[in-house]
């Protein structure tokens, strides 16, 4: 088992938990759901996110675009501007371009209710500015496949899914290792409000993650892969083609391999506009 | 001659305008609780040509939508905009309105 340059692995250990999930009006904050715009329908969303493992900290500040081609399948665009502090390095500048697409397959509709389960492809691009140390992307293409399902009432809200993360291999050998993340998440409408009414609905998030151990030129990497899971709570408010979506997450176990500096704490804020 | 012919001309134009009939459609759809989709299906009924009003009443899960008078909303029509909203038709209710 081998160890690698610490400075470069701990931005990119952090990287490649950011901006992954999918934003969209009533799905998840971390998570992902099955939601999808109205045919021809365009989403704006501006968001940040934060996160802190012991004295190291990323942040990524982007606009993700969306474009519903039917009233079941969109396709989207993440561009992130990053900033990572190691705490003895830092670096800023763009990150990993994201590619998304999302297709609902399944729909059962009632009054006032609606399940749906949907597939999500996502393409971590190798576009982070480069040269950096910390490095600002993962320096690789990475697939992410998700499947998730969700069940959105007048009330209740509920959602489950599960995502595998196929990372790419980099020039100078490293292959992270593959990623899987599950989500259980539910929700409340406490207050039931009318149309035109400003509408808010409480998040409870259950997020775990397991990683594999890396790999550089076939052997394997010493402090790397392991398990953590997280409780996080959230809210969305929304007012018609509106919406304000925040969540922190909460480290409740972790089972990391060798020593790595374990989650502190993560944030999400998005903003949602649907033209 | 000419009177009588004035003055029942202005009667049949006074009728109309008080027995004029509008429609409003009540419009009845399942999946419809998400306020984001809801705006999308106001925005694209209020393109219709003739669409006098939209009330989308999300309790009720319907929608209500008063034409203006002598337009009509086709069953067609209805079924478009919620196909691609990501809804379900349940069904629609017409009524006719006296206009006063």
């Amino acid at each position: 088992m081998i160890q690698i340059g610490r400075n470069w692995m701990r931005g990119v250990g952090l990287i490649v938990y950011l901006l992954s999930s999918v934003a969209s009006a009533h799905d998840p904050i971390f998570g992902i759901g099955p939601h999808v715009l109205f045919k021809d329908g365009f989403e704006i969303a501006p968001e940040t996110h934060v996160e802190k493992a012991s004295d190291e900290q990323v942040t990524e500040t982007g606009v993700e675009i969306t474009y519903a081609l039917t009233g079941d399948w969109a396709i989207g665009i993440e561009l992130p501007y990053t900033d990572v502090d190691v705490g003895s390095a830092s670096a800023s500048g763009l990150g990993d371009v994201n590619l998304f697409t999302k297709y609902r397959f399944w729909r059962n509709d009632t009054l006032g209710a609606q399940e749906a389960a949907a597939v999500s492809l996502t393409f971590n691009t190798n576009t982070a500015d480069g040269g950096e140390t910390p490095a600002l992307g993962t320096g690789a293409t990475d697939t992410i496949l998700g499947l998730t399902y969700g069940y959105e009432g007048r009330k209740w809200y509920r959602w489950a899914s599960i995502r595998y993360r196929n990372n790419g291999g980099n020039d100078g050998g490293l292959q992270r290792g593959e990623k899987v993340l599950f989500d259980l998440v539910g929700g409340i409408r406490f207050k039931p409000t009318g149309y035109l009414e400003p509408d808010t609905v409480w998040l409870l998030e259950l997020n775990g993650e397991y990683g594999a151990r890396a790999e550089l030129n076939g052997a394997a990497v010493a402090n790397t892969g392991g398990t953590e899971w997280f409780l996080s709570p959230g809210i969305f408010w929304t007012k018609r083609n509106f919406a304000i979506k925040a969540g922190i997450q909460i480290p409740i176990a972790s089972d990391l391999q060798g020593v790595q500096a374990e989650s502190d704490i993560r944030a999400r804020l998005v903003l949602e506009w649907h033209l | 001659m000419k009177r009588l012919c004035v003055a029942t001309l202005m009667y049949f134009a006074m009728a109309a305008a008080v027995f004029a009939e509008v429609t409003v459609y009540h419009i009845i759809a399942e999946g419809l609780e998400c306020e984001s989709c809801a705006s999308e299906v106001e925005r694209q009924l209020k393109e219709i040509e003739g669409v006098d009003s939209v009330d989308i009443i999300l309790e009720l899960k319907g929608v209500n939508v008063r034409m203006a008078e002598g337009y009509e909303l086709t069953d067609a029509q209805v079924q478009k905009i919620l196909d691609d909203a990501g809804v379900t038709l349940d069904h629609i209710e017409h009524h006719a309105m006296g206009q006063h």
